[in-house]
């Protein structure tokens, strides 16, 4: 389970001057089902596309399971790819596809496709463009996960699905990579979205990573701080808010002994991921003001 | 990669094939019909005359042949519609065919399947030209064997637009317009400007070399006959006539574009100054060789496009 299932390293992509993503370092380790979270624009669709070797990095590199994947037809085999708003040939029925996918992979699944697309009752013969967005999602995960792959990389998966559909969705994606050990990142810019099924996370924003790491190790790390304004702030302040007399602090904090004046809670993954996000914008602020 | 090509092609082939179909259905019959009638009407007359460049000016087939052409003339519409069919299959064939993943972003599918995307452009690259290669082919031979009585009855074998028609060359410039379909779709990434961007380039390059580079392939050559001379050029010899003029004896041209017949009995001044009916052509038996000319030119092109298209989509981010 200590493998490495993607790693980056000071990775950018830039279009004409404007870095898309920049300077990311961050090892999604095999077997997680990690959640990548940030606003629209933030970098999350190039990581994943660089991930998968559709776009060619300008900076750093990026690996997966060790290898370059920039047209590695070898690695592509390896990697379940569902790209945002799940394009497919609109033409094409489900049965079409599943053929698509056994031509173009030497190890597909066909049966599993098969079987799959029966439990969901999508039917096969009938073209795809005529499905719901649901169903069409349904369609190309299932296309990726019959290629049986190790590392399973899934742009904004449940973007443009009904939060029903959301959630069959995303119960069907855990029925299928339960038993394999399948490595699967999602993207979406709701971690409400993924925050019941990852178990590590990333926070993009602004081009950069702001968070990465196993979900219960960043719970461990942070607390919430309530105490009288004014009193020394312990560890590593990620955000803090201020009534006239009380200071709630966001920190980032080993196991030492906290002064008695502060009351410790939990944080939720939620709040964590706001917070830093809300910081990055703070510090993108902070930047603007310094350069003008 | 091939059941997918088909699967995603099958439409436009089976819309060549049947285009190809109703070719046949028309050219058969009516081509069966001006052969026989040529072979009654016009051949023996012709064969007679032979293929020389110069032949007696009283005894030529202008008559026969004259008539049996504009008998059949009407024909001669249908072949020059089919001057696009390249163009056409271009439009239809090559340029979606990169441009139309680009635009639904099914390339993202395509792209990330166990084939890398250099093989996936080689195997429709090579699979789509191939195919377009064959219906020009097949569409090529039988307007060859079509317009071949029109085509001696009128003496333009040669010429515009039957050289483009009847030959090797329309197989060369179909595979020009499919390769800059794929090229100019690797480009532009839509379909409709792909589609622009290959009629305004194919259609400049084919008038330019047509009309600019197409006579030159070889240094012309010229034929002086005195105009009281019982001899003229031979209009059904299956050469390309460039120009023609009267001239006077040491070479001013007197009237472009024209013939001049003196007769003995009728004095006229320009006769008994000697005037001449000049012609600078291009010789029968040189229609290979422009046709060869001409379909490695187009080749050439075709082959660097596709060079250019596949270096392209290798960058492509």
């Amino acid at each position: 389970m200590d493998d490495i299932a993607i790693q980056a390293d000071r990775l950018g992509k830039r279009y004409r001057k404007k870095w898309a993503l920049r300077d990311c370092t961050l090892q999604i380790p095999a077997g997680r089902i990690a959640a990548l979270v940030g606003p629209n624009g933030a970098g999350k669709s190039t990581l994943l596309h660089l991930a998968v070797g559709l776009l060619r990095p300008d900076e750093g590199e990026v690996r997966v399971f060790g290898a370059v994947p920039r047209d590695n037809t070898a690695l592509l085999a390896d990697i379940g790819f569902v790209a945002q708003d799940t394009p497919l040939y609109k033409d094409f029925t489900g049965a079409d596809l599943i053929t698509f996918g056994a031509r173009l992979n030497r190890r597909f699944d066909t049966a599993l496709a098969r079987e799959r697309l029966a439990q969901l009752r999508i039917p096969l013969d009938q073209a795809v463009g005529t499905l719901s967005g649901g169903q069409r999602a349904q369609v190309a995960l299932t296309l990726a996960i019959a290629k049986r792959p190790k590392v399973l990389l899934l742009d904004e998966p449940v973007a443009s699905l009904d939060p029903l559909s959301r959630r069959e969705f995303l119960q069907a994606l855990m029925g299928g990579v339960a038993e394999s050990g399948t490595t699967v990142v999602l993207s979406s810019h709701l971690l409400a979205d993924l925050e019941r099924i990852c178990d590590y996370l990333i926070v993009l924003q602004t081009a950069r990573v702001q968070l990465a790491g196993p979900v219960d190790e960043l719970l461990e790390a942070h607390r919430v701080l309530i105490g009288p304004r004014g009193a020394g702030t312990p560890g590593e302040v990620i955000r803090q808010s201020h009534t006239d007399r009380q200071s709630t602090l966001l920190v980032r904090s080993g196991a030492e002994a906290l002064p008695p004046q502060w009351t410790v809670q939990d944080v939720s993954l939620e709040d964590l991921v706001l917070a830093y996000l809300a910081n990055a914008d703070a510090g993108r602020a902070a930047d603007l003001e310094r350069a003008a | 990669m091939i059941w997918l090509t088909w699967r995603q092609h099958r439409r436009e082939a089976l819309f060549t094939l049947l285009a190809l179909a109703a070719l046949a259905a028309f050219t058969v019959p009516t081509g069966l019909s001006m052969h026989r009638a040529f072979d009654r009407d016009v051949a023996a007359c012709l064969h007679s005359l032979g293929t020389g460049v110069l032949v007696p000016a009283n005894g030529s087939c202008r008559q026969q042949a004259g008539a049996f052409a504009d008998r059949y003339s009407a024909y001669r519409i249908v072949a020059t519609l089919l001057l696009f069919a390249p163009a056409v299959i271009g439009l239809f064939w090559g340029a979606p065919l990169v441009a139309r993943e680009l635009e639904q972003q099914t390339h993202r599918l395509a792209w990330t399947q166990g084939v890398g995307r250099t093989r996936w452009a080689l195997t429709k690259f090579g699979l789509v030209l191939g195919f377009a290669g064959l219906a020009a082919g097949a569409c090529s031979a039988l307007l060859s064997w079509w317009l071949g009585p029109l085509a001696t009855a009128l003496g333009d074998r040669f010429e515009f637009p039957v050289f483009d028609l009847a030959g090797p060359a329309a197989v060369a410039y179909t595979l020009f317009a499919v390769a800059l379909g794929f090229a100019a779709g690797a480009y532009r990434r839509k379909v409709l400007p792909t589609m622009g961007v290959l009629l305004a380039v194919f259609l400049g390059v084919r008038i330019a070399v047509t009309v600019f580079a197409r006579p030159d392939y070889r240094p012309a050559r010229e034929v002086s006959v005195a105009a009281s001379a019982p001899e003229h050029y031979n209009q059904f010899s299956g050469g390309w006539q460039l120009d023609a003029a009267v001239r006077t004896a040491d070479g001013r041209v007197i009237h472009p574009n024209a013939e001049q017949r003196c007769d003995k009995d009728r004095p006229d001044e320009e006769c008994d100054a000697g005037a001449q009916n000049w012609v600078r052509y291009q010789p029968a038996d040189r229609f290979w060789s422009f046709q060869y000319i001409e379909s490695a030119l187009y080749l050439t092109g075709a082959a660097a496009l596709v060079l250019l298209a596949l270096a392209r989509l290798r960058r492509l981010s």
